[in-house]
Formats: C-alpha cells, structure tokens, sequence
C-alpha cells in the first residue's frame, strides 16, 4: 500500500533514541564547528594577508 | 527513568546546545564589528569622512578641476595631492604619476555619469558620483605601474576605459616638479 501507516517504534527503540538525544548533537556541533572556523580563517587570512597589506 | 523524563532531558540537553551555538554567534559577531571599528581607526579602510562638492557642468571652468590643475602637485607638507576626472570613455589625466613611499590624497569626480575608480594591486576602489568628489589617500610602498580601469558601467564604451598609474621614486618624482607645476605621464 501506499499510504501505509509508519511502523510504530517499540518501546527499547524509544529508549535508545532518547538515549542518543540525551548524549547532545556531538555530530552536528562538530561539522557546524568546522564549517564556522573554515570561514572565519579564511576572513582573517584574507584581512591580514591581502587587504592590511594593500592598505595605506 | 519513565520515557517522559527522558525525553525531558534530552529537550534540556538540545536548548543547552542551541544557548551555546546562540552565543558563540554573538561573539563572533562582535569580533568582526569590532574589527570593522579597528580598520576605521586605524585607517587601514576609512570611508569618507566628509562630504565635498563640485558642479559637472562647470567643472572645465572653474575650481579645481580645470585641466591645467588636474594631476599631481606637491603639497607644501610634502604629500601628494592628484587630481583626476572621469568622463565618457577616460580618465584625465589616463597617465597619473605619483612617488613612492609619499602620503598621497586622490581627489577626483565625474563629469558626466557614475565612473568607478579602482587602482590594481591597492585598496582604492570608489565611484565617481558626478557632483561629488571622491577623496581617497594611498601611500605607494614601491615604484611600478598598476592599471586602473573603470569598474562602473558608464556606456557603451566603458570597456574602453582604463587609465594607468605610474609609481615612481621620490627622488625621481622631486626632480620632475621642479619643471611642471602639475605631473602626468601622458606623453
């Protein structure tokens, strides 16, 4: 069928992914990091290495 | 621990989180607004502090845009102040010489419509706002030429619109005042 209904989580199910939400985002903090500091590196690379220098 | 309770604190771990990205947002925010702060006052980058004027219709009669006061002249404090128009497809003067290592003020406007004026390898990139004059100081740390094209649509020759830089010794620059009153290159 189509539109069947979505098996429903069991109880231990229930409990691991709770468990999983419980330990925090570890995953997601760490790629938002990264991605974060590539960009602000990259500013400060471009500020201190191509706009001070062509400064007056 | 009931499911309810867990799903508690998993809530509590996520806005914990969510607290903590929120606010290392906010600092690096304030770290770049506090830099754009820095480059302003410490000149890396100042935008025009004031605003001047001068009329495009009688700029080729009076002021100090005439033609025979338009490129660099010697500032009785030993800086270098140049003069320059843009017009429908130039620059005047195409050839602007300046020294090296010399504190030097560009003055410049437009005579007709929005020039842009962008000097390569520099951080001078500004309009050129007919009625406004675009003020800008630079300091040339070595001799060499850096192009200078228009870097605002103007018309339908605007491809054709580059000028050029000639950066020379001090030395060299001094010793060409002494027979001219205002420098180009243009030969």
């Amino acid at each position: 069928m189509i539109n069947s209904s979505p098996p429903q989580a069991t109880g231990t199910e229930h409990q691991s992914v709770e468990a999983i939400v419980r330990s925090g985002p570890r995953g997601a903090v760490a790629v938002a990091g990264v991605a974060t500091a590539v960009v602000i590196a990259l500013w400060f690379a471009f500020y201190l290495l191509v706009f001070l220098p062509r400064s007056a | 621990m009931t499911a309810e309770t867990d799903h508690g604190i998993g809530e509590a771990v996520a806005a914990r989180i969510e607290r903590r990205w929120a606010t290392l947002s906010i600092a690096i925010v304030g770290v770049l607004v506090g830099m754009a702060a820095f480059i302003g006052i410490h000149q890396a980058a100042m935008p025009q502090g004031h605003v001047e004027t001068a009329d495009p219709k009688t700029l080729h009669l009076s002021g100090e845009f005439i033609e025979s006061n338009l490129g660099s002249a010697v500032e009785p404090d030993g800086s270098v102040t140049v003069r320059a128009i843009g017009q429908q497809y130039s620059f005047t003067p195409q050839c602007v010489v300046v020294p090296a290592e010399t504190p030097i003020n560009f003055r410049a406007t437009s005579a007709d419509v929005v020039h842009g004026l962008l000097i390569e390898g520099t951080n001078i990139n500004t309009m050129l706002v007919p009625g406004y004059v675009s003020v800008l100081p630079i300091r040339f740390k070595a001799p060499g030429e850096h192009v200078m094209p228009c870097q605002e649509f103007c018309g339908i020759g605007h491809q054709g619109m580059w000028g050029k830089v000639k950066v020379v010794d001090k030395s060299a620059f001094l010793s060409m005042t002494a027979a001219r009153r205002r420098l180009t290159c243009v030969d």
